[in-house]
């Protein structure tokens, strides 16, 4: 039980930011994917905002920080070099569950899966997979939660299918070889072969679970203990972002020019659009409020794959304050 | 019989002793950092018993050693005689060396994409970056062993008249074989190294993909140090029965010990 405590790291690794005359940005990981995209849109808000302070001191900053997958930014979440990260939801629940001191706050997007095959395939019906294989990011990824309630839908299980684990990245050459016959990722890897031609999607999130959620804005405990006003400036600011980014389409444009830069996820703009207009909902960003059920959801469908052994308590790793005390920050891009 | 006993623990004791004061030092520093990340060891042998049960481990070590040994026997297959080749013609040494030297320093963690669109995702892959880790070593190796072979056993052999195809046969490889060896235990040393980057892309088994699998879970690091400890166990075994191969008479010759 001690552990609780543990894990513990030099004061110098919390990026505190409150009233101090250099302030040091929170760096807050994040991968490139389109689930991310309110990160760095609060990030650039909160640089322009601060740009425009008259006062010259400002108050909060923070910085994206990118990572290549989920281990890596989940190992540095749990040693403390850094305090914020988008996270998988049941990654979270299963990390408290194993005492790491962190806490969902805020969710960063809805929807933006998908199921993706080759475009001379005759899949029609996603009964039709049987027997085929399809690839997911990892057995703990939210894609497999995805691909396990579409399972179920038809009757069908697991065993039905042939699961395979790659990296998204790795996807669409992985399907254009024929080496898997369907893949099931968040975006951008599925627009990125849809727009290449050869891929199509066969099921969405979008239709078929609209409040799907996999990446959730989760920070430490000692970053809330220590700077609460900067975890909740935070969160007004994503959820700012959010309502931003579904308030219109020339917003996501921006967007798209904002994230496709090299200091956030280094992507071709054009696949990055395809996402935002094909169709325009197959992300959504403006509703992030956190709801109970959902997560609850999550952790069922977590059980039933094994991934999370028992249930653990909605109040072990949310923290449901921010997001309830947060007002949307205005986006001034 | 008791001469060999104590001769035995000379050899074997004081290793035993850095390592248990190593784990020491390992326990010492979870317990006093109380770190809820890293397992102890007692934690890591529990992890390795939780394997053991669960009758995964056997599966996983097979896996691993089946595309190892595969990747690795074809690597042999191809690096020797090419080596020889290499060796002993010059004009094929100075084209094909540039190319080998250009490919050789390339991680097999680069090869992933290609080898996923050459071989998909089967056993295939894993066996291909195995295969392109170890080839280059070897064939190096055989090379320089081709190229140091001392003047004097060729001129002498010249000297009785013997053809070429003879003298390749019965004084370049019975000298080269030492260092052919000696190639081999590198490359089914790094071939055994490059296995978790290799199983980055294997489909449900294998070493690399128990510790990739392991860091993809939450907070299971004891399975990963677990599937370290197993891979450097396996790899001293392989190691020491490579060493069992410098023993052969053919190729004793050779060493001053």
């Amino acid at each position: 039980m001690q552990g609780a405590l543990a894990a513990a790291l030099p004061a110098s690794l919390l990026s505190c930011a409150g009233g101090k005359d250099t302030l040091q940005a929170l760096q807050v990981g994040g991968l490139p994917v389109t689930c991310n995209l309110t990160l760095p849109v609060a990030c650039v808000a909160r640089a322009t905002r601060n740009a425009a302070d008259k006062s010259g001191a400002p108050q909060f900053a923070y910085e994206y920080s990118k990572y290549s997958g989920w281990p890596e930014m989940k190992e540095s979440l749990m040693a403390g070099r850094i305090q914020a990260a988008y996270m998988l939801a049941p990654l979270v629940m299963d990390l408290t569950d194993k005492k790491i001191p962190v806490k969902i706050v805020s969710l960063g997007h809805r929807s933006g899966a998908v199921i993706m095959v080759r475009t001379d395939s005759p899949y029609q019906h996603f009964a039709q997979l049987a027997g085929k294989r399809i690839a997911i990011p990892s057995r703990f990824a939210v894609d497999f939660l995805f691909l396990r309630k579409m399972l179920a839908r038809e009757n069908m299980t697991p065993a039905d299918v042939q699961v395979v684990e790659m990296p998204p990245p790795d996807m669409p050459a992985a399907l254009y070889a024929n080496a898997v016959d369907a893949y099931c990722t968040g975006e951008p890897f599925g627009a990125a072969a849809q727009r290449a031609g050869y891929a199509r999607p066969l099921r969405m999130t979008r239709d078929e679970w609209r409040n799907y959620i996999c990446c959730v804005l989760t920070v430490r405990e000692e970053l809330i203990a220590s700077n609460r006003p900067l975890v909740q400036d935070l969160v007004s600011m994503i959820l700012g972002a959010g309502i931003w980014l579904d308030a219109a389409q020339g917003n996501r444009n921006k967007a798209v020019a904002i994230a496709c830069g090299k200091k956030f996820f280094n992507q071709d703009p054009k696949i990055l659009q395809f996402v935002m207009d094909n169709p325009t909902d197959r992300v959504t960003y403006g509703d992030l409020r956190m709801i109970r059920a959902e997560f609850d959801e999550l952790m069922e469908l977590s059980m039933a794959a094994g991934t999370i052994k028992h249930p653990i308590p909605y109040e072990q790793y949310v923290d449901p304050s921010f997001a309830t005390a947060a007002t949307p920050a205005a986006i001034p891009l | 019989m008791v001469m060999k006993q104590s001769a035995l623990t000379k050899k074997v004791l004081p290793s035993l002793l850095v390592a248990t004061f190593l784990v020491t030092l390992w326990w010492l520093l979870v317990v006093t950092t109380r770190s809820v990340i890293f397992p102890t060891p007692w934690q890591v042998l529990m992890a390795m018993a939780e394997l053991v049960r669960d009758g995964t481990l056997w599966g996983h070590i097979g896996a691993s050693l089946m595309r190892v040994g595969t990747g690795f026997a074809l690597a042999v297959a191809f690096a020797i005689p090419l080596g020889l080749w290499m060796g002993w013609v010059q004009g094929a040494y100075a084209t094909l060396n540039p190319i080998f030297q250009i490919l050789r320093p390339i991680s097999p963690i680069a090869w992933i994409p290609i080898a996923i669109l050459w071989f998909g995702v089967g056993n295939e892959s894993p066996i291909f970056l195995i295969f392109i880790s170890s080839v280059f070593p070897m064939i190096v190796q055989t090379v320089a062993g081709v190229h140091t072979i001392e003047r004097r056993y060729l001129r002498a052999a010249e000297n009785f008249g013997v053809s070429r195809y003879t003298l390749f046969r019965q004084v370049v490889i019975p000298a080269v074989l030492p260092q052919i060896i000696v190639g081999m235990r590198i490359g089914l040393g790094v071939a055994w190294l490059v296995v978790v980057a290799a199983e980055m892309i294997a489909l449900h088994s294998g070493l690399g993909y128990l510790i990739i699998d392991s860091r993809n879970a939450g907070n299971r690091y004891d399975l990963v140090i677990a599937g370290m400890v197993i891979i450097g166990l396996i790899g001293l075994s392989l190691d020491g029965a490579m060493r069992l191969l410098e023993g052969h008479r053919l190729v004793r010759w050779r060493y001053a010990r």
